[in-house]
């Protein structure tokens, strides 16, 4: 088939976090103007709303089976809705949050529909990082901001910046190597706080953060110190914030440097 | 007149209402056809409660793999994907993620948001 010239084509969006509040214009025009749309959402409530904006809703929930790894989910959520651009629909993904934001399918699906000729694009949308921002008064330029997949801490050297925000996301399935998994328990949970406390003291401030998915929701906002963490109740939804532990070192050699090329250019400092 | 999804979209978006007190909230119900059950769900912000009344599922949450784009749940192992199903197999029926092992924790009765 000429995939170049079908009118198959794949667009993924975001509805944001909080039902009514954050879905944009551009987001709901795709949504109302697809041939199909599939749903990969926060809540059952907000799939209620989405199925009010279109007549053809697939929820992709029912591709979740007990026991089998998310990947293989993952794999089966992206072929169903390629089946459907194949198809020469116009398909549109509906995710929660930013589509492009910790969520394979929409990048996949997208990628492999481009492979194969079909137009494919993400829409941005307001996302839960957005939502910590507000909420929690974090400005990320102030510090600096690192992100990181929590398990990635385990599964990989990185290095952490403790002068700068670290938001560590799926606290909650930290160190599952079988993605099979809805939860991990708290000695996963202490695995972590020792691989963090190579950089920061046990008694530092952490910020156990979820954003609400509905009006009448709040956000979840609970500080507790480093060493507790483990111990306290982390679901899916849960993000870990830990403000700087250190001061931002000034770098004398790099400022000097700087300060030259200001005298070059006739500038005062 | 306004049903509880289409309260909370009003909600969601509208400025006032989105910042309303317990008593604004309840006059704003009381021009809509919100349930009895259900407006006191919502003046209680019980939004699992909520889930319960207008009789939604459980839901699961996606949760990205710990690696980089392409990449499979733990650093030795690439993403494939999955060979297809054997012709003739039973269909297998989905399964409730509340009721998953070791999902005390993990999808109750609403999503569980993460990233995104």
């Amino acid at each position: 088939m000429d995939a170049a010239r079908s009118p198959g084509s794949l667009v993924c969006v975001g509805l944001g976090m909080t039902l009514g509040a954050h879905l944009g214009p551009l987001a709901r025009s795709h949504i109302e103007q697809a041939d199909v749309v599939f749903a990969a959402l926060s809540d059952g409530v907000v799939e209620l709303w989405l199925n009010r904006m279109h007549a053809d809703v697939r929820s992709l929930q029912p591709y979740y089976r007990e026991g089998s790894s998310r990947m293989d989910t993952y794999w089966n959520m992206v072929g169903a809705m390629l089946a459907e651009v194949r198809a020469g629909k116009r398909v549109c993904g509906v995710f929660y949050g930013h589509p492009g934001v910790f969520a394979w399918v929409p990048h996949k699906a997208i990628e492999m529909a481009r492979d194969e000729g079909y137009h494919a694009h993400m829409e941005p949308g307001v996302s839960a990082e957005d939502c910590l921002y507000a909420d929690l008064g974090i400005d990320p330029g102030a510090y600096g901001c690192q992100h990181f997949e929590a398990s990635q801490l385990l599964f990989y050297q990185r290095r952490l910046d403790p002068t700068a925000y670290l938001v560590l996301w799926q606290v909650g399935v930290v160190g599952d190597q079988s993605m099979t998994r809805f939860s991990t328990n708290a000695a996963y949970r202490q695995v972590l706080v020792d691989v963090l406390a190579r950089d920061y003291p046990l008694d530092h401030e952490v910020i156990i953060y979820r954003a609400a998915t509905l009006p009448i929701e709040r956000p979840r906002i609970e500080r507790i110190v480093l060493g507790a963490l483990a111990q306290a109740k982390i679901g899916m939804a849960e993000t870990v914030v830990i403000p700087p532990a250190r001061p931002m070192q000034a770098d004398p050699e790099i400022l000097a440097r700087l300060d030259a090329l200001d005298r070059a250019v006739g500038m005062a400092s | 007149m306004l049903d509880v999804i289409d309260f909370m979209e009003r909600m969601g978006g509208d400025a006032q209402l989105s910042q309303a007190s317990p008593d604004e909230l309840a006059t704003a119900l009381a021009d809509s056809e919100v349930t009895p059950e259900q407006r006191a769900a919502l003046l209680a912000r019980d939004a699992e409660r909520l889930g319960k009344l207008v009789g939604t599922p459980p839901v699961c949450i996606m949760v990205a793999p710990p690696g980089p784009p392409g990449t499979g749940p733990s650093p030795m192992q690439p993403a494939v994907p999955p060979p297809p199903p054997e012709e003739g197999g039973e269909e297998e029926a989905p399964t409730d993620c509340a009721e998953h092992d070791g999902a005390a924790e993990g999808p109750s009765h609403r999503r569980e948001p993460l990233s995104a």
